[in-house]
């Protein structure tokens, strides 16, 4: 995760200056990780054990800050998506050979990755519209200039020849900012687009409410110079030439260039319900599809009075759990898999505060 | 096909693209535009050339000139320079030299009359333009062509008569394109076994300094150029340069050359090489390039037929497709080398080190003790006056046979010691003889045993001594003898070898041979305190030979030149003192020595090569060396520096086309890929090892 720090003096900025009533300065902080496969860390890590199979892993983070004021809503942010999405046999074999564990001869591997990564910052508005007695609408447009960009993908096959060889073939074809495959020098692109949140509140009854907000509901950012690469990789590469000589073909060739490309932010949505049998105690259950995985939960909510407001949840899908504490207009909430840092798999964190004057 | 190499490649390419996105951090066609930015450098020399005035010209298709765009007047090292005039279009620039009055060229004719009897006004000691003396040649015209230029180009053309042949076989068609000049330099070009004849810098090789200082292949190629001159008709008094180019031309007038020949009225393959051996006898040094021994292959398989040398096929090639077929090839030989033939190299280098032991024992153990006992008995008969025919009457322990003695010629026949049985003819120096030079020799010789073979098919030695020496065997015998002043000496020495037994003596697999030839000449002795001669140092050394076992074989030659030898003195005072230094870092401490290795290579799935290993030393612990792959009309050329003992700066690879790879060694190697001094592609190796390529073009690719 990748954050300019020096926007949160910016942030303080704005929060601290607005005094007016009828604004409500606010701050949100999230961060939400996941891999299937391994340990987050480990990715960064030289893949080291344990391995738990699977095939997708995400990071999604947002900072942002601004004020409420009537119905709407103004504020900065800085947001980054990470999402990678590969064949579960590619990541088996990216931890056996990275490991330098022995392969089994004859088997033959996919080798699937597909990669998507933006990093933003922007300005968003947004307003509030309370449709009905029970339903609650806030809509959000968020002008956004983009900085860091992947976006593609790596398919082929890897057929093990003996326990530490294998022969293999792929096709890379990508777009970034930053070309971590090849090193290619490059001017650091700039991205322009828009991408559309939504969030609705619906309380039909006085124990029953839920929420669905739709993050990046539609979302485009253009790049008009993103630096790509098309290649081929082979371990084949010896051929003969019209003499019958040995000719060795390079092991990777390619294309790379610019383009004109339209990134479109992977959708988040969220769907939680509250059911609230007493005065102190609630049923929960949330929804959260993030394109490339989905989680559920269920926990149970408790109000030990003065206005405090705690959760607990179990993410059934990740294994994990998360605790959120909630006081008037502050939100904090954390969550996790393992204790141990180089374990954890699946972490969630969230800070909101938005004040009133 | 396994990956023999970089296994970790694919895993850290999917890992890294997972990385990307989780780590967290964060040509063608004619311009029709003018040409800006081209240089044109080289050096002209038919010997070198100052004061001559180079013009170059756009050519139209037809040849003919359109513009001038630039000229020059050449320096005293015959080099010039010119910027391209604003104005250029991109094709074929032609670039002449011409003489007038204030222009000389240094004579590099080795004959003793040089280049004729001094009809100009240059102040001389005699009245002979001597070897490497200035003189004014007259009427002189030379060209050459260059195919195109790109913005910002700096290309080499240096102006000989090579250049000057490649471009009149560029006109015979009429169409003066890029192609038909390409073609024909790389034509020329292999006429002199593969020398870039545009691009590699004639040196002036009447200048020792600057022969030691260039690079082999320059030598090679001033010699072929000073063999133009030798050839020349000289009936006028001095050699009729322009008729000598015209008749070169008509030599090669269908882009073939006869190897031999018996007219003066062209000149053969045999001509050139013989003219430009004379070249290097008459400087000193030896071919270390290996171009003349290569040449002389082509002219003795040629006879009196004709020597046809072929074109690059990929010296008319757009040059991004050049660059491309570069890097091909580099790779290609790059991992054969690194990979096959490591494994069956390995293979034959064990057979043959262990030859090596067994062959070192058997010369030790059997045959120098017999070679030793046998010229014993050889010298007894010559100092005796009657020594009688049997061996074993000799005082050699062990040793039977007969030996007899005609007119100076002593023959060992069917002597027998320890299971070795020798025959020998040898000569030695009469008693009595009084002489400034004495030759020692064996005529033939065989030793033969269970365990090794050997026969010496030829052995010479020749002293030169510093005055008339008497030789009295009588008074050597007794040691009562003066010892004569040693002033150089001459070995030849031809001699093969077959090992059958190892060290253990066990059968081998397979018999090892080697058959081979020394010649060195010597100069400069070295004598102690005491007057006895501690050294003596060889100005030239050649060393050839083939060692061949089931079925490999390897033929190499090896080629020293020590410039030095004259004034080299070893830092130790005498050989038999162990701590005996030959060389310190001291003025005239350290050997001057240009050395060349040349071998055949046939290695599994290419092409047969011959292979140059040239080394340059110029410290104590510096140098450069130079390697070259040739196969077929093309070639791999690889230029490295020593410094202080360690490989140093950049590492040159460059092929018969001119297009360079540069590599600077570090962390992450970098370098660049240029043709004419433009750059093409740019060098990084990846975190990963691979090293990639990128193309101007866009395209990349791993080496």
């Amino acid at each position: 995760m990748r954050f300019r720090l020096n926007l949160i003096p910016i942030l303080l900025a704005i929060t601290s200056s607005i005094q007016a009533s009828e604004y409500q300065p606010y701050v949100t902080i999230q961060s939400i990780a996941y891999s299937n496969s391994i340990a987050i860390k480990a990715i960064a890590d030289d893949w080291q054990p344990p391995f738990y199979g699977g095939d997708t892993a995400l990071i999604y983070g947002k900072i942002e800050s601004g004020v409420h004021w009537q119905e709407w809503q103004l504020g900065i942010l800085e947001r980054c998506d990470y999402f990678l999405e590969f064949a579960s046999q590619t990541a088996e074999f990216l931890y056996l050979t990275k490991n330098k564990l022995p392969l089994a001869p004859g088997k033959k591997y996919e080798i699937y990755i597909n990669a998507l990564h933006n990093c933003s910052q922007g300005i968003k508005l947004g307003r509030m519209k309370q449709l009905s007695s029970t339903l609650r609408a806030n809509l959000a447009i968020s002008y956004l200039q983009s900085d860091a960009l992947t976006d593609g993908s790596l398919k082929g096959s890897a057929l093990v020849a003996a326990e530490k060889s294998y022969d293999f073939q792929f096709d890379v074809d990508y777009l970034y900012s930053r070309d971590t495959l090849f090193k290619r020098r490059i001017d650091t692109p700039k991205g322009k687009g828009y991408t559309v949140d939504l969030r609705l509140d619906w309380q039909p009854s006085k124990e029953f409410s839920s929420q669905l907000e739709i993050i990046d509901l539609t979302s485009r950012v253009y790049w008009n110079e993103a630096p790509y690469t098309i290649a081929t990789a082979t371990s084949d590469t010896k051929t003969y030439n019209e003499d019958g000589y040995i000719h060795y073909d390079p092991a990777i060739s390619g294309y790379e260039s610019y383009k004109r490309f339209a990134q479109t932010l992977p959708r988040k949505t969220s769907l939680a319900a509250q059911y609230r049998w007493t005065d102190n105690f609630e049923a929960l259950a949330e929804y959260q599809d993030f394109e490339i995985e989905h989680f559920t939960s269920i926990g149970a909510g408790w109000w030990p009075g003065g206005g405090h407001h705690l959760q607990g949840l179990y993410n059934i899908t990740a294994k994990a759990v998360v605790l959120r504490y909630m006081w008037k207009q502050l939100h904090l909430e954390l969550g996790g898999d393992k204790t141990k840092i180089n374990q954890v798999r699946y972490f969630v964190f969230q800070l909101s505060y938005s004040h009133s004057f | 096909m396994t990956t023999p190499f970089k296994p970790k490649a694919l895993p850290l390419l999917i890992a890294t693209l997972a990385l990307a996105v989780s780590g967290c951090s964060g040509g063608g066609g004619s311009p029709a535009t003018s040409i800006t930015g081209v240089t044109l450098e080289g050096t002209a020399a038919k010997g070198i050339i100052k004061n001559g005035k180079v013009v170059a010209e756009e050519l139209s298709s037809a040849g003919i000139a359109l513009r001038t765009v630039g000229s020059a007047i050449t320096k005293v090292d015959g080099s010039y320079e010119i910027a391209v005039a604003n104005g250029y279009l991109g094709g074929p620039i032609q670039v002449t030299i011409s003489s007038d009055t204030t222009t000389e060229m240094k004579c590099d004719i080795p004959a003793i009359s040089g280049c004729g009897p001094r009809t100009d006004d240059i102040t001389d000691t005699n009245s002979t333009v001597d070897f490497s003396e200035w003189y004014k040649p007259g009427d002189l015209t030379m060209t050459a062509l260059v195919a195109e230029a790109a913005n910002g180009d700096k290309i080499n053309a240096n102006i000989t008569p090579y250049t000057d042949l490649a471009a009149r076989r560029a006109k015979l068609n009429g169409t003066v394109d890029k192609t038909a000049v390409y073609n024909a330099n790389s034509e020329v070009s292999n006429l002199l076994g593969g020398i870039d004849i545009l691009r590699t810098k004639p040196l002036d090789i009447t200048d020792p300094i600057a022969a030691k200082n260039g690079t082999s292949t320059g030598r090679a190629y001033a010699a072929f150029v000073a063999a133009i001159a030798s050839l020349a008709n000289a009936s006028s008094g001095k050699p009729d340069l322009n008729g000598a180019l015209l008749t070169l031309s008509t030599s090669f007038a269908d882009g073939k050359i006869l190897g031999d020949d018996d007219s003066s009225e062209i000149f053969s393959l045999q001509d050139l090489i013989d003219a430009a051996e004379d070249t290097f006898k008459r400087t000193g040094f030896d071919d270390t390039a290996g171009v003349i021994a290569a040449l002389q292959k082509e002219a003795t398989a040629a006879g009196y037929g004709f020597f046809n040398p072929a074109r690059s096929t990929t010296a008319d090639m757009p040059t991004l497709t050049k660059v491309k077929t570069f890097v091909g090839d580099v790779r290609t030989w790059g991992t054969v080398i690194s990979a096959e033939m490591k494994a069956k190299g390995d293979a034959f280098d064990q057979q043959t080190s262990l030859a090596s032991d067994a062959a070192d024992m058997s010369l030790n153990l059997l045959i120098s003790p017999a070679l030793k006992a046998a010229l014993d008995a050889i010298m007894f008969n010559a100092k005796s006056t009657n020594p009688g025919s049997d061996l074993s009457g000799y005082g050699i322990p062990g040793f039977t046979g007969t030996i007899s003695k005609s007119n100076g010629v002593i023959t060992i026949t069917n002597g027998v010691i320890d299971g070795v049985t020798v025959n020998m003819t040898a000569s030695v120096p009469v008693n009595g003889t009084t002489a400034s030079s004495f030759t020692i020799g064996i005529t033939s010789a065989t030793f033969r045993s269970a365990a090794a073979d050997a026969d010496i098919k030829k052995g010479t030695v020749v002293l030169n001594l510093a005055s008339p020496y008497n030789i009295n065997y009588t008074e050597l015998d007794a040691g009562t003898a003066s010892i004569p002043d040693i002033s150089g000496a001459s070995i030849d020495l031809d001699i093969s070898l077959t090992q059958k037994q190892n060290s253990t003596g066990g059968a081998l697999s397979e018999q090892v041979t080697f058959a081979g030839a020394l010649s060195t000449t010597l100069t400069n002795p070295i004598k102690d305190a005491a007057g006895d001669y501690t050294w003596i140092t060889p100005s030239t050394l050649t060393l050839g030979g083939k060692i061949s076992s089931a079925g490999h074989s390897m033929e190499a030659t090896f080629t020293a030149n020590i410039t030095n030898a004259s004034t080299f003195t070893p830092v130790g005072e005498t050989l038999s003192n162990p701590s005996f230094v030959l060389e310190g870092s001291g003025a005239n401490q350290w050997l001057d020595a240009t050395v060349g290795l040349n071998f055949g290579l046939q290695l599994a799935g290419l092409p047969k090569a011959s292979i140059n290993i040239t080394g340059d030393r110029t410290g104590l612990k510096d140098g450069t060396a130079m390697i070259t792959i040739a196969y077929g009309t093309r070639q791999i050329v690889v230029n490295g520096t020593v410094m202080n003992g360690v490989t140093t700066g950049a590492m040159e690879i460059t092929n018969q086309d001119g297009v360079k790879m540069t590599i600077i060694p570090g962390a992450d190697k970098t370098g660049t890929l240029t043709f004419n001094g433009t750059a093409y592609g740019t060098i990084k190796e990846l975190s990963n090892g691979l090293v990639k390529i990128t193309y101007a073009d866009g395209t990349f690719e791993t080496l």
